[in-house]
């Protein structure tokens, strides 16, 4: 039978970056460095509704600044001690009418609150108007947020969602941890498949240059090709004059640097490769050389490949003794001291050519 | 008395002590040992690497420890080291999710561990061969951002290497 544990994590260690640190760490000064950060943010969206830092919260922000940063924990003082009970009750009447509107608009917490949720340290940020019409005492956001006891499932979430906002970044990865060791392992087969679709990445052009050509050399011409049709930058990537020179050596289409410099000066000879397979080609010279010496290796290795053969009226008995071509015509001297002109593309006889003489001696 | 180790310290904080053989493979962390200590190691010595986060740290120096007595193929040798297929440890090594391959092959750049960046490149260069482009970016999370005529265009161009 399967052995396997059904949840794998359970007796896992955290790793160094998700165990949890300074346990005893106040909430309170998270949230105040959360609200440091987003302080100038907030006062942008929420003009003049800044109620729940007083003036003598600020001077303790200040003061606590270096001592935060310094990494000292400084314990503030919670204020549920210190509240009266109308101001409970206040809240709590916030928080419940909060809820009725949610229903009256079919859901109870949109997406767009649960995003601010996340971002201020206030609730919701509906209650602050309000609250702010009653100048109710200011209460801190985590208080804020356990004054109501979550009814639904949905509620109960984004309860845990606003209140792991105050966590450490490293403690809130140790959440993360705890619940995936709560997690079974088909569950956490479909997170694995999610995180490691999300953590794809452009392997080829984020990286150091040279590091993206080191790739690229490993690769055979028509991989390259592919990769050249993938985006704009992989396509850049590929169309380097300094890559298909390495090729054309690494894969002994050429001899050594000298030839490559000899065929790139010869513009006449490349020009027919440009539109071979294509039209009008925009890549370098480098590229169309490396073109041009793999399609006429290709040819010679493939054993489909015909050559093809022209046959030409033969003239008696006659041999010929000399012999030169090019693209449009093949010019052959005979024994007989004619010089005939053939099409090479037809083998049609074009011209003859008498009246040499025999070379003398 | 044992050996002095020398003492690497992740972005994190983290203290990875190693052996000196070890921590040589990387030509960054051995010329600075020369350079710092002409006499040789005397006592422990620590280095911090602020670029990297302990998991990737220790994922490079666990690749260090395996090849700490691997002989490479000599540097000028070009042919050998481009043809050489990837090791079979390096293979099975590498195969993590892109983003510790994407930092992995940051920190061998960074360290300066030749070989382990030349199998970091071969492992991508694997994830490249025989994939078709819209394969390759699905793979790599990329977008398509040819317009329909220059798509074409390019496929025109390429069509002479396609398989008759």
């Amino acid at each position: 039978m399967d052995s396997a544990p059904v949840y794998p994590l359970r007796g896992a260690k955290a790793a160094y970056n998700c165990k949890l640190v300074n346990p005893n760490g106040k909430l309170v000064d998270a949230w105040l460095q959360h609200s440091l950060m987003t302080q100038s943010a907030r006062k942008r969206i929420r003009d003049g509704e800044e109620q729940d830092l007083t003036d003598d919260d600020m001077a303790a922000i200040s003061d606590l600044e270096s001592l935060i940063s310094d990494g000292h924990i400084h314990s503030q003082k919670r204020r549920l001690t210190t509240l009266d009970e109308a101001s409970i009750r206040d809240a709590r009447e916030v928080r419940h009418s909060l809820r009725e509107n949610g229903r009256d608009h079919g859901s109870p917490m949109t997406d767009d609150d649960q995003d601010q949720a996340q971002q201020l340290p206030l609730p919701s940020p509906s209650a602050s108007p309000i609250q702010a019409g009653r100048h109710s005492p200011a209460l801190d956001p985590v208080e804020l947020q356990l004054l109501t006891v979550p009814a639904t499932q949905q509620e109960l979430i984004s309860m845990i969602m606003g209140l792991s906002s105050y966590l450490s970044p490293t403690n809130r990865h140790h959440l993360v941890f705890r619940l995936l060791q709560r997690t079974d392992r088909v569950m956490l087969s479909t997170f694995g498949d999610l995180i490691n679709s999300s953590l794809k990445r452009d392997l080829l052009t984020t990286v150091p240059a040279e590091i993206g050509y080191n790739v690229l050399q490993h690769l055979l011409y028509r991989a390259l090709l592919n990769v050249s049709r993938v985006s704009r930058s992989w396509h850049k990537m590929v169309d380097n004059a300094a890559l298909w020179a390495t090729l054309l050596k690494r894969d002994k289409l050429v001899k050594d640097d000298e030839e490559i410099a000899r065929e790139l000066a010869d513009d006449e000879s490349l020009a027919p490769w440009l539109g071979v397979g294509g039209h009008n080609s925009s890549c370098s010279k480098m590229q169309t050389l490396y073109k041009k010496r793999r399609i006429i290796l290709n040819r010679w290795m493939d054993p489909k490949y015909e050559p093809r053969r022209i046959s030409v009226a033969g003239l008696g008995k006659n041999v010929v003794t000399c012999l030169q071509h090019d693209e449009d015509k093949i010019i052959a001297g005979v024994e007989d001291l004619r010089i005939n002109i053939y099409s090479a593309k037809t083998g049609e006889l074009i011209r003859e050519l008498e009246g040499h003489e025999r070379p003398s001696g | 008395m044992s050996e002095p180790k020398v003492i690497l310290v992740s972005f994190d904080d983290e203290k990875f002590p190693v052996d000196v053989q070890v921590a040589e493979k990387s030509v960054l962390i051995k010329n600075m040992i020369n350079d710092l200590n002409p006499d040789g190691l005397q006592e422990d010595f620590e280095i911090p690497i602020p670029m990297l986060r302990s998991t990737v740290l220790a994922k490079v120096l666990e690749w260090c420890e395996h090849h700490r007595n691997s002989e490479f193929p000599d540097d000028d040798d070009d042919d050998a080291k481009k043809t050489a297929p990837i090791d079979e440890w390096d293979k099975n090594f590498l195969k993590v999710d892109q983003e510790m391959l994407y930092e992995i092959m940051q920190a061998a750049n960074y360290l300066n561990i030749r070989q382990l960046l030349d199998s970091g490149c071969k492992t991508v260069a694997e994830m490249i061969k025989n994939k078709s482009p819209e394969e390759l970016r699905r793979t790599f999370n990329i977008v398509n951002d040819f317009s329909p005529e220059e798509e074409a265009a390019i496929r025109r161009e390429n069509e002479w290497a396609e398989d008759r």
